[in-house]
This record gives C-alpha cells, sequence and structure tokens, in this order.
C-alpha cells in the first residue's frame, strides 16, 4: 500500500480509531493492520515475512538460553544470519550473480534470466530483523520473549517497506512508555504527515518529470541539461525519501512510537563524510554499527581502515540494488570518503579550516555537491553504459552545452520547490507550532501547494525498489 | 480521542481550511475567470462562448458555425457577415478548439439560453478525427465543461455515455481542481500571466468575434510530400524556414504525427454506435429548438489519405442516415490540388489563405443553393 494511495486515506484513519478503542489488544491490532498493510502490495509474500519473523525470534529466543561465552549461541545467530541473508540473496541477487557468471564467460554455459518478484520492503526488515539478533547475541539488549511484540516490531507499517530502520532498542522503549498522544504530538505529527506529502507528491514528483524524461535519453544530453537531470535526480530522491521518511515517522508518532531523524539537511555539508551522517542515517549508523565496526572500524593501520570503508561502501552499493552501477556507485562514494580521509590528515586542510573563512566553506560545499553529483548517474542510470555516456557529459568542455531537450520549466519548478523545501525544513516545526500564525501559514502553504502542484499520477517511492 | 477533536477545533487548522473555502466560493464565482491563463482551454471557451453571448442583443445573429479548430481557424464569421448580409443571414462563430460533441453542445445551450434569433446552425463534421469517439474524459474536456452550468454538464456526460471516474467528479465541482495547473502556471509564471492581463483590457471590447485567423505561414514551407518527409522536416531537430516559426513547426510536427498514428477502422462498432449517440443527444437538442442545421465535411489535405476519408463519409453518410439533416455539403476538395500545402497551416488547419478560400465556397454554396 502506498502512502499517496486513496487506499492509505481509508485505512489509516480506522486504524487510528480502532487503536484508541483497542485497549489491551493495541499491539495485535497494529500488527494485523501491519500484515493488512504488507499483502496489499502481494499477500503471498506474507509468508516469507512471517518466516523471518518465526526464524529470528526462534533464533534469539535460543541464543537467550546459552551462557554468554557458550560457542551454541553463534550457531543460531548464524542461522538467522542464513536465512535473512539466503532469501535477501535470492530474491535481490540472483539475476545479478548468474549474470556476472554469464559475464565472465568462465564456461560455454550460460544461465538465463528468472523471473524473481522482489518483495516489496525485504531489504529493510531483513536489515532490521537482523540487527535484533545480531544484538542479542552481542547482549546488547534483552531478548524479548512475546512473540506478538518482535512480529510488531519487524512488521510494524509505517517503516515496514521502506524504513527507517528502527533499532530493536528504539522500538521496545516506546513499546513499553508508549508517547502520550496528546493535542501536540497530534499538531506535530499532522505538520509532519503534510510536509511529506508535500514532499513527495509536490516537490519528488513533479522533478521525476524532468528526471525520468532526461535519463531515458541520455545521449540526447548536452553536458548543462546533464548536469540538471542529476541536480534535480539529486533534489528528487531526498525528496521521495524523505518525504517518506516524515510520512512513516508522523504516523508511528501517532500510534506512540519515537522514531530517529532519518534526514538532517543532506546536501547542506562541506564534506562527503558529513554528507552520510546527514543521509538516511538510520541505514548509515546500520551499516557503521553491523560492518564498519565489526571489520575494525577506524582501528588499525591506515590500509585497514580504508579496507574497511571500501568493504562498507561496496555493501552499501549492492544493497541498493542488484546491478553493476549500484557496486560502482558504492566504490564511487568508498574512494570520495578514502580520500577524504586522506586529505583531512594534510597540514593545507588544517590551515584551511581555520582561516578560510566563508570562502572556503562555501567551495567545500558546492565541490561536495559536485562529487556527490558525479556519482548519482550510476545511481539512477538504467546501466553502467548509460552512466558513462553522462559522465562524458558532466565532465567534458566539448560537451557543455545545452540541446534545450529539457523542459526548463521544471527547472524553474525545481528551483521554486527547493526554496521552499528549504524554509520548510530549516524552520523546526516544533517551534513553529508554538505560534498559531504559523503554523496557519505552514498548513495553508501546504493545502495550496498539494492543490495545484501534485502530480495527478500516484508514483512509487523511489526506495521501494530497494 | 478527546485531542483528537480538539485538534478538528484546532483555530490554524480552521483558519487555515477557512482561507481555502473561501478562496473555492471565490473561484466557484468566477473570481478567477478574468486570470486564467490566454490561449487555454478554460480561457477559450470563456472567451469564445462570452463573445457570442454579447454579440447577441447587438449583432443578432441567426447562423452559428459549431464546430472544432478547424471550423474555428477555417471560417470567417466577419467574411461571412460582410457577403452574405443582404442574403439575411448574420453569423457568429461558436467553433471551440479541441471541443468533443459534449462541450459543443453546452456552449449552444448557454447561447440559446439567452435571448436569440438563432435559426440555422452550420455544424462543421469531422469524422475522421480518433477524439470523436472516446468513453474517458480527457483533461481539455473536463476544463472546457468545468466551464458551464456543471449540473447539466454532469447530466449531458451520461447522456453521452461517458465513463466518469470520481477525478472526473472532483474536477467538475471543485474550482481549486479545475484550476489547479492554471494557479501553478500563474505562481511560477506571474510576469507573463499580468503582461497578458493587461493586453486583453487594452483589446478592442466592441468586436463581436472572438477570433481571426491571421495565420500566413503554409506547410508548404517545409517541402515535403508525405506524412514521414513532414515529421522529419519538422523534427524538433530540424531548421526553421524563413517566415515560420517555432510554433508552425511544433503544430505541423504535432499534426503529422497526429495524422501518421490515427488509423481508424471504417467499421460499425461500440465506439461509432457512441459517436451516434452524442451526435443524436445534440441534433435532438437543436431540433427540439426548431434550429436547421446545415452539415458541412471540411476540406482535408492532399497528404491524407482522402480514399479512406471518402470512404469514411460514405459510412457515416450511411451511418447517419436518420439523425444527420438531408442539408449536407461535402467541401473535402475545395483546395486546388497543385498548391494545396500553401493553404494549410499544419496538416490538419487552414491557414489565412485557406480560410479565405474556405470560407468563399461557403459563401458561393449558401448563395447556390438556397439554405433557407
Amino acid at each position: 500500500m502506498l502512502f499517496n494511495s486513496f487506499h492509505f486515506l481509508i485505512f489509516f484513519p480506522i486504524v487510528w480509531i480502532a487503536y484508541q478503542y483497542s485497549g489491551k489488544n493495541k499491539s495485535l491490532l497494529l500488527l494485523l493492520a501491519s500484515f493488512y498493510f504488507y499483502m496489499a502490495w502481494n499477500y503471498y509474500f506474507i509468508a516469507l515475512l512471517l518466516f523471518s519473523i518465526v526464524i529470528d525470534y526462534y533464533a534469539s529466543i535460543s541464543i537467550s538460553k546459552f551462557g554468554l561465552t557458550d560457542p551454541k549461541r553463534k550457531i543460531y545467530l548464524i542461522l538467522s544470519l542464513v536465512v535473512n541473508l539466503g532469501f535477501l540473496a535470492y530474491f535481490k541477487y540472483t539475476n545479478f550473480l548468474l549474470g556476472i557468471w554469464n559475464d565472465l564467460n568462465l564456461s560455454n554455459f550460460k544461465f538465463s534470466e528468472y523471473n524473481i518478484i522482489l518483495p516489496v520492503g525485504i531489504s529493510f526488515y531483513t536489515f532490521q530483523s537482523m540487527s535484533y539478533t545480531i544484538d542479542v547475541y552481542r547482549n546488547v539488549i534483552p531478548v524479548r520473549k512475546s512473540f506478538l511484540e518482535f512480529s510488531l516490531y519487524v512488521s510494524f507499517f509505517p517503516q515496514l517497506v521502506a524504513g527507517p530502520i528502527v533499532r530493536a532498542g528504539t522500538f521496545f522503549r516506546d513499546l513499553e512508555n508508549r508517547l502520550d498522544v496528546d493535542l501536540n504530538v497530534i499538531r506535530l505529527s499532522f505538520a509532519q504527515i503534510l510536509l511529506g506529502f508535500t514532499k513527495k507528491v509536490v516537490f519528488a514528483d513533479n522533478l521525476a518529470l524532468c528526471v525520468d524524461q532526461s535519463f531515458s535519453n541520455p545521449s540526447l544530453l548536452g553536458g548543462i541539461d546533464t548536469w540538471i537531470a542529476v541536480i534535480a535526480f539529486m533534489w528528487q530522491i531526498y525528496f521521495d525519501f524523505s518525504g517518506y521518511t516524515d510520512i512513516a515517522i508522523g504516523v508511528a508518532r501517532l500510534f506512540g512510537f519515537q522514531f530517529d531523524l532519518n534526514f538532517y539537511f543532506p546536501f547542506n555539508v562541506t564534506s562527503i563524510s558529513e554528507h552520510w551522517s546527514r543521509w538516511h542515517i538510520s541505514f548509515t549508523t546500520w551499516i557503521r554499527d553491523y560492518i564498519y565496526i565489526p571489520l575494525g572500524g577506524s582501528r588499525g593501520s591506515e590500509w585497514l581502515v580504508c579496507r574497511n570503508i571500501f568493504i562498507t561502501f561496496l555493501f552499501g552499493g549492492v544493497w541498493h540494488g542488484a546491478a553493476y552501477h549500484y557496486v560502482a556507485w558504492g566504490l564511487w562514494h568508498s574512494f570520495m570518503l578514502i580520500t577524504e580521509r586522506q586529505y583531512a590528515r594534510t597540514k593545507i586542510r588544517e590551515i584551511l579550516n581555520s582561516q578560510g573563512g566563508f570562502l572556503y566553506s562555501f567551495s567545500c560545499r558546492i565541490f561536495t555537491i559536485f562529487c556527490i553529483g558525479l556519482g548519482l548517474p550510476l545511481f539512477r542510470a538504467d546501466s553502467l553504459e548509460s552512466s558513462y555516456i553522462m559522465l562524458n557529459k558532466m565532465l567534458s568542455f566539448h560537451h557543455f552545452s545545452s540541446e534545450s531537450v529539457i523542459n526548463y520549466g521544471y527547472l524553474k519548478l525545481t528551483v521554486l520547490l527547493f526554496v521552499t523545501g528549504q524554509v520548510f525544513e530549516k524552520y523546526n516545526l516544533k517551534k513553529m507550532m508554538e505560534n498559531n500564525r504559523s503554523f496557519t501559514i505552514f498548513i495553508l502553504v501546504n493545502f495550496i501547494l498539494l492543490l495545484c502542484f501534485s502530480v495527478s499520477e500516484a508514483k512509487n517511492f523511489i526506495y521501494f525498489a530497494f | 480521542m478527546k485531542d483528537l477533536l480538539q485538534f478538528f477545533r484546532d483555530k490554524s487548522l480552521l483558519s487555515a481550511l477557512l482561507i481555502i473555502i473561501l478562496a473555492e466560493i471565490s473561484l466557484q464565482f468566477g473570481c478567477y475567470k478574468k486570470f486564467l491563463k490566454k490561449n487555454s482551454y478554460a480561457w477559450s471557451v470563456n472567451h469564445i462562448t462570452d463573445t457570442a453571448v454579447k454579440s447577441l442583443s447587438k449583432l443578432k445573429p441567426n447562423t452559428l458555425i459549431m464546430g472544432t479548430s478547424i471550423a474555428y481557424e477555417g471560417l470567417s464569421p466577419e467574411i461571412l457577415n460582410e457577403k452574405l448580409s443582404n442574403e439575411g443571414l448574420v453569423f457568429q462563430s461558436l467553433a471551440i478548439p479541441g471541443s468533443e460533441l459534449v462541450v459543443q453542445e453546452l456552449a449552444l445551450r448557454k447561447i440559446l439560453d439567452e435571448p436569440n434569433e438563432i435559426k440555422y446552425i452550420i455544424h462543421v463534421n469531422e469524422l475522421q478525427l480518433p477524439w470523436v469517439d472516446r468513453l474517458a474524459l480527457l483533461d481539455s474536456s473536463l476544463s472546457m465543461i468545468a466551464e458551464f452550468n456543471r449540473i447539466q454538464g454532469i447530466s449531458r456526460l451520461h447522456d453521452d455515455e461517458y465513463e466518469l471516474k470520481i477525478n472526473d467528479y472532483f474536477f467538475l465541482l471543485f474550482k481549486w481542481v479545475a484550476y489547479r495547473r492554471d494557479i501553478a502556471d500563474f505562481i511560477l509564471s506571474p510576469d507573463k500571466r499580468i503582461k497578458d492581463i493587461g493586453k486583453e483590457l487594452n483589446k478592442d471590447k466592441n468586436t463581436f468575434y472572438a477570433y481571426k485567423n491571421e495565420y500566413l505561414p503554409s506547410m508548404s514551407l517545409y517541402d515535403f510530400k508525405s506524412i514521414d518527409e513532414c515529421i522529419s522536416n519538422s523534427s524538433p531537430n530540424s531548421i526553421i524556414p524563413n517566415l515560420s516559426d517555432k510554433y508552425h513547426k511544433d503544430a505541423l510536427f504535432r499534426t503529422c504525427k497526429l495524422a501518421k498514428e490515427t488509423k481508424l477502422p471504417i467499421v460499425k462498432n461500440n465506439l461509432t454506435d457512441i459517436y451516434k449517440i452524442r451526435i443524436r443527444n445534440l441534433y435532438g437538442y437543436i431540433n427540439s429548438k426548431n434550429i436547421k442545421i446545415i452539415n458541412i465535411y471540411p476540406p482535408v489535405s492532399e497528404l491524407l489519405d482522402k480514399v479512406d476519408y471518402k470512404e469514411r463519409i460514405k459510412f457515416w453518410n450511411t451511418e447517419f442516415a436518420d439523425i444527420i439533416s438531408e442539408t449536407r455539403y461535402d467541401l473535402t476538395d475545395i483546395i486546388p490540388i497543385d498548391n494545396n500545402s500553401d493553404y494549410y497551416y499544419d496538416m490538419i488547419h487552414l491557414n489565412k489563405k485557406g480560410m479565405e478560400l474556405f470560407t468563399k465556397e461557403l459563401i458561393d454554396l449558401i448563395l447556390k443553393s438556397n439554405i433557407k
């Protein structure tokens, strides 16, 4: 079920009102609602979700039965990881892996492509479920005995299909001490949900018109057009995903759950590492805690640290999609982070940091956007070949022209929406609601934007595909 | 729940909703009509019908020209009035670009609801075009229907067997929805819109006519002998010849593509039946007002499939034998074959030269055939 669908507009109020009157059965109601939410997409795959839940529940209970040093704990952890990663590998990576085999030309035998449907949200709920088992294994959190509560943790509908990836500690804390949903909480949630809809339906979906048009025919674009398309995509994906997150956080808050921030001005940054600390925070902290740190993190020799960054972001790229261009995108980011790390150790950086002032800070921001932008054709283009065409046009002065393929009305719209979006984002929602007049203006502007600029056709959220 | 109810009484929320509702009410009362984007469907339909209504008391037309852009571009009521004033015929055009039959009927109802002297309607039929039999409504049609009496519009849409969706009802009933694209355009390009409003205010208000075809460029500037050549010579990357401009090239490209992609079978099916129902409804209404209908088949470019077109006319003549009056005239071939393209602005519409010829041929026809 899409948040931006008529189905959800009916589903959500019914669930919320039923929740108010469900007494002690609140968790059961939410679980059933979550299953319905998932089944609205495809009811067969609920079996897969249930299987994951049962395995992780069984593994975590089993782990908790043994002492901390007992090697049997590891067996159950491995069981959980093999099942979760096995499903992920089968549904998401089978064709990619077989394609690699075919591309390697190691034998005359070639695999044909399998028609495998990717279960929506599998990357998100698998990570969420795995993190729980790992945390129980590490003894970071106590095991949850209630199957109902654990099931709800994995399948809670606001974050089920596209995150944020919520940690068990946060979720169970809120489950035990749910936020009192009073007038202020309702106001805040309403504002956040409204903002999320505006980001998605107005900003992201309008930008998508320009982005889809450009990326479908990269060879027709001039250098300027390509850069416009890339910047438009940068904002599209931000508005799309952060819009989804806003709706998810707002909806969850109305049920008494307080999810952590997932985006915080990710493009208003002076370095790539700062960008990653503000972009899809729940995912970044996941790969930090469960991949980078276990590999050794920033400890050890410089070579080892670089290796850890490389592996972590290679994984990050592959998580986003099963294709060479996603791998290349992950590697690009690892390359930038490693380079940045080396630069951070130089004297020049130290001097510029202390004496560079505004000009240095501004240049860093522009250069960071430039570097992120260079990676985006790898992320968005249909293939590595298309990415190459776009990168060639972005970097070559020979192609630095405009073929007027892009409708520049979209660029104008992008700028307007971007400015409005920034104003919204910068203006702290909680603070704004203290003042009735600014809250009225906020609601009014959002309503008008939704009325006038929304794209009629409900479009999927980009991160549904991951 | 108490908090939720309190939230619904929240002053900020109510104030914002109140402003939206007040704005909707003012839109419903037509406050935005003057600010509509020039040449948009909503603007055109208001401009054409309002001009026609205003002319009823002073010009006192007794003959209305109805149809789509072919009639809008192709026939000049001004020239017709100059040449036929002695015949006791006074013409006004109610032709609306892009209009389906339901829009034409609603426009006619708007005129006939006023005191009038209308006795004849010249209906320029377009039987070769794909949109005469569509089941779903396009945004352009919705935009135009929303400018008329909406209750009447919805009733006519049901009579014409359109498949209305819930979104269509929202579009027709709420002006915020109907004008959303227009308002968005106003927000994005206020300078251009204000200029247009200024120009509109300075326009001669005493004219009886909504439009006059002043297009001089012709298809012949692009030098082609087939539809495929037309598409290639007018494609976005092609060169614009002298005396043409980018709007002309774009119009040519779009209409040539339309001509290439439109392949309508000449067989009786449920869609032709629907068109029959619709034209029966329109003509039934006209007949109920004791107005005589004269059907005209307009000129068609030599580059279009004439054989197919003649077959289509034959097919429709048989199909419509019980609906369309005996007074029908085929003006398909009036444009000279030798320099045919000189008379067309694009593949479908006539330019000024073509309009003058089509109007002249209609004058001759009227003088010859005593339509009264």
